[in-house]
């Protein structure tokens, strides 16, 4: 009659025991033994979250058998976890059940080989130079060692309706004055069109204007990051993107909370005269209104009073993560995805540009980012930055602070001044302390 | 199971005091005792950890070193939280009046019952059924500035300011935007609760009231209501849970979650962000916890009142 009492007193100690066992095993994530040296034999474990989408994933199944086939004794457990792959990787590694290899989003890579999942790719990020597009490389360093390998990227270009340019008798913007000029003449000569599609919430669009007018998001100082938003440079870089809404009404005022998604419709619609966009978003627009290709040109972006018109480089790293216990195989299997042959195509399906930079020559010359509509990408990527590559960069992301700090000008809810120092306090206290 | 049938079989040929003792305690513990482990183990097991984890540092969902009430004192200090504390209660209150009168509403035309209330019944519970996220997505195209119908509705009845109106621009009107919404998904759930309720009232007591010559109002307020009165504190106490618990449509609607700049954040969100987000278990389960007490005390209240009325 005792065993009902038992069975609950086992199943507590169970959950107990199971809860100590997480946080053992999330604790002791960095004892794990180191590989066997060398053999390429044995399973692997390959996750693969965003940007590879049900479109990419034959390619990627593809290459997985190739390499099977060609490395005789190996597996390849392929898993692909879609949009909602940083949690996935995050309470991965919190379990202790985290896979050999992984596709991670680039500004994630600090964040992991923080918390001691990664395996160090190079002691030395300079040795990577010259292979990789070196926003990229930055992007997988922390404290001095590389943890990652570049595998695609990113970039955003100026997308505008060249018919209306041409019928203004106006060229391509070159600078963020040229912007607003030619965004006020053709709104005015189109009822209708919205002379520049803002973008205010999504930072991607326009965080990398602060690098335009001559400002740093956040640099190094003696060891700890110090966040440099609250520059005269960032607030009259965030200032001016702001005016285009709020003074000169170049775009609906719901512009302040567009996703890319948003604009992109807008422009598929012909209501936008011109916006800064990802390939995918000019993918985006050309499927929902496909005769628009004739009408619409791309550009590399506009240079702003600092003299670069240098933009983030977004993209996804190739991991190898520490609790891996084959990583001979890992190894071999990450070198085999990054031969260009194997790469190209699946950056390709994406849309996206490849990291290295022998593939991006290719695509650039005579690949898919060789045609009129692409080019302009693949010029845009030498003039790209990383974020700063702090682990705890996350915070600043997740939190939505910097799309705060924009809609809080926007709206008036502060002056740029004390928004910006706001911001500049936040990202203090999220990547300031060591 | 042998033992059971042994222990009823002594009962019944010499009651002796063990026999007593063990068929009113022993017994019920035992057939209890299954299920007070599962409910030990889902509910009072969470809740005792999310207190502990609320008195340590929790970085990146690793459980660190004991830190008194510092993650309770971080979380005061902080003017957003406070913030969205207030604006969580208003907001609750205001969805948990608006549904409770809905509903009533609702109830009362359905039981006034002929057979087209009763096909209408099931129409009611077909909100209820709908995900969440997708009635915030909706909702959300349904507000958009440039073709949503809520501003064409708006516009088309003569409130010429609401062409191009930006409902997520601004905190006020993107909360009425998400309370309509999360009304609108609670009230079916009620309506029919209070249905049930409204339905129990008819018979004798109403038949008097009616012969006493009582009219509608008096027979609602006088009669039926204070008879539902323990089944409307249970719907107030879910409304008010449901109301603080409200996060998809914050999610789904706002952009960024809780935006623009931190003019929508309520306490689930900001919990969900600080544990998902900034990947802090400790601030998060602090915040928890003070949902948790406000909770518990509200609920606490509403139990005292229906007490005193009875």
């Amino acid at each position: 009659m005792q065993r009902p009492w038992n069975s609950a007193l086992k199943a507590i100690t169970a959950t107990s025991a199971a809860a100590a066992l997480m946080l053992a095993s999330a604790c002791g994530g960095d004892e794990e033994a180191p590989a066997a040296a060398g053999e390429v034999t044995g399973a692997i474990d390959v996750w693969m979250g965003d940007p590879i989408g049900a479109a990419q994933q034959p390619t990627i199944v593809q290459l997985a058998k190739d390499y099977e086939t060609a490395h005789p004794g190996t597996k390849v457990n392929l898993r692909f976890l879609g949009a909602d792959a940083h949690k996935t990787y995050l309470t991965s590694i919190a379990g202790g059940t985290v896979p050999c290899v992984a596709l991670i989003g680039n500004t994630w890579s600090p964040e992991f080989a923080g918390l001691q999942a990664l395996e160090p790719i190079a002691q030395d990020p300079a040795t990577m130079k010259g292979v990789y597009t070196q926003s990229m490389i930055d992007s997988t360093v922390l404290d001095g060692v590389s943890y990652a390998v570049p595998y695609d990227t990113g970039v955003r270009a100026l997308i505008y309706r060249k018919d209306l340019f041409d019928k203004a008798g106006l060229a391509a913007p070159k600078t963020w004055d040229e912007v607003l000029s030619s965004a006020t003449t053709i709104q005015k000569d189109n009822p209708g069109v919205n002379g520049f599609g803002i973008i205010g919430g999504n930072q991607w669009y326009w965080l990398p204007m602060i690098w335009n007018w001559g400002g740093d998001i956040a640099v190094q100082e003696g060891g700890a990051w110090k966040a440099k938003v609250d520059s005269p440079e960032a607030i009259a870089a965030f200032t001016f993107y702001s005016d285009l809404l709020t003074k000169h009404k170049l775009a609906p005022a719901g512009a302040a909370t567009w996703q890319g998604a948003d604009a992109s419709k807008a422009f598929a619609l012909g209501q936008i005269g011109m916006m800064v966009g990802g390939s995918w978003d000019l993918k985006t627009i050309l499927a929902q209104s496909p005769q628009m290709e004739q009408q619409l040109a791309t550009a590399p972006l506009p240079a702003g009073p600092g003299g670069n018109n240098d933009t983030f480089a977004g993209g996804s790293n190739l991991a190898i993560f520490k609790g891996c216990d084959n990583k001979a195989t890992a190894k071999s299997f990450v070198d085999f995805l990054m031969k260009t042959e194997n790469l190209v195509p699946v950056t390709t399906k994406i849309g996206l540009l490849p990291a290295t930079v022998d593939a991006l020559e290719k695509e650039r010359t005579s690949g898919s980012f060789s045609t009129p509509l692409l080019k302009a990408y693949a010029e845009q990527a030498p003039s790209t930055r990383s974020i700063p590559p702090v682990s705890t960069w996350g915070k600043v992301e997740g939190t939505g602070a910097i799309v705060n700090a924009m809609q809080a000008i926007m709206n008036g809810q502060q002056t740029p001044e004390a928004a910006m120092k706001e911001l500049a306090s936040q990202i203090d206290a999220a990547i300031g302390q060591r | 199971m042998t033992s059971t049938t042994t222990g009823r079989a002594r009962h019944t040929v010499a009651p002796s005091r063990a026999g007593l003792r063990w068929d009113r305690f022993g017994l019920p513990s035992l057939l209890l005792a299954p299920l007070l482990a599962v409910v030990l183990g889902v509910v009072g097991y969470p809740i005792v950890r999310t207190v502990w984890l609320s008195f340590h540092e929790g970085e990146y969902l690793m459980t660190g070193a004991f830190n008194g009430v510092d993650n309770y004192t971080e979380i005061f200090g902080d003017p957003y939280f406070l913030a969205a504390l207030l604006r969580t209660t208003i907001f609750a209150v205001v969805c948990v009046v608006s549904t409770l009168l809905i509903s009533l509403a609702i109830a009362l035309v359905l039981d006034a019952g002929s057979w087209v209330a009763r096909i209408v019944t099931v129409v009611v519970l077909l909100p209820w059924a709908m995900p969440r996220v997708a009635s915030g997505i909706i909702f959300k195209w349904m507000f958009n500035d440039q073709y949503g119908i809520a501003n064409w509705l708006l516009v088309s009845l003569g409130f010429e300011q609401f062409k191009g109106y930006a409902w997520f621009n601004d905190g006020f009107a993107s909360l009425v935007a998400i309370t309509i919404a999360v009304v609108w998904h609670s009230v079916p759930f009620i309506a029919i609760s209070m249905l049930a309720g409204l339905r129990a009232t008819r018979g004798e007591v109403l038949e008097a009231a009616r012969v006493d010559g009582a009219g509608f109002y008096q027979q609602l307020l006088r009669v039926r209501l204070p008879m539902m009165k323990p089944l409307l504190v249970i719907l107030g106490v879910m409304s008010t849970i449901f109301a603080y618990q409200s996060f998809d449509h914050f999610l789904v609607m706002t952009t960024p979650p809780g935006g623009p700049s931190h003019s929508t954040e309520v306490l689930s969100l900001l919990t969900w962000l600080q544990a998902f987000t900034v990947l802090d278990q400790g601030v998060a389960a602090a915040m928890a916890v003070v949902t948790f007490v406000l909770l518990a005390a509200i609920t606490a209240i509403y139990v005292k009142l229906s007490k005193e009325g009875a």
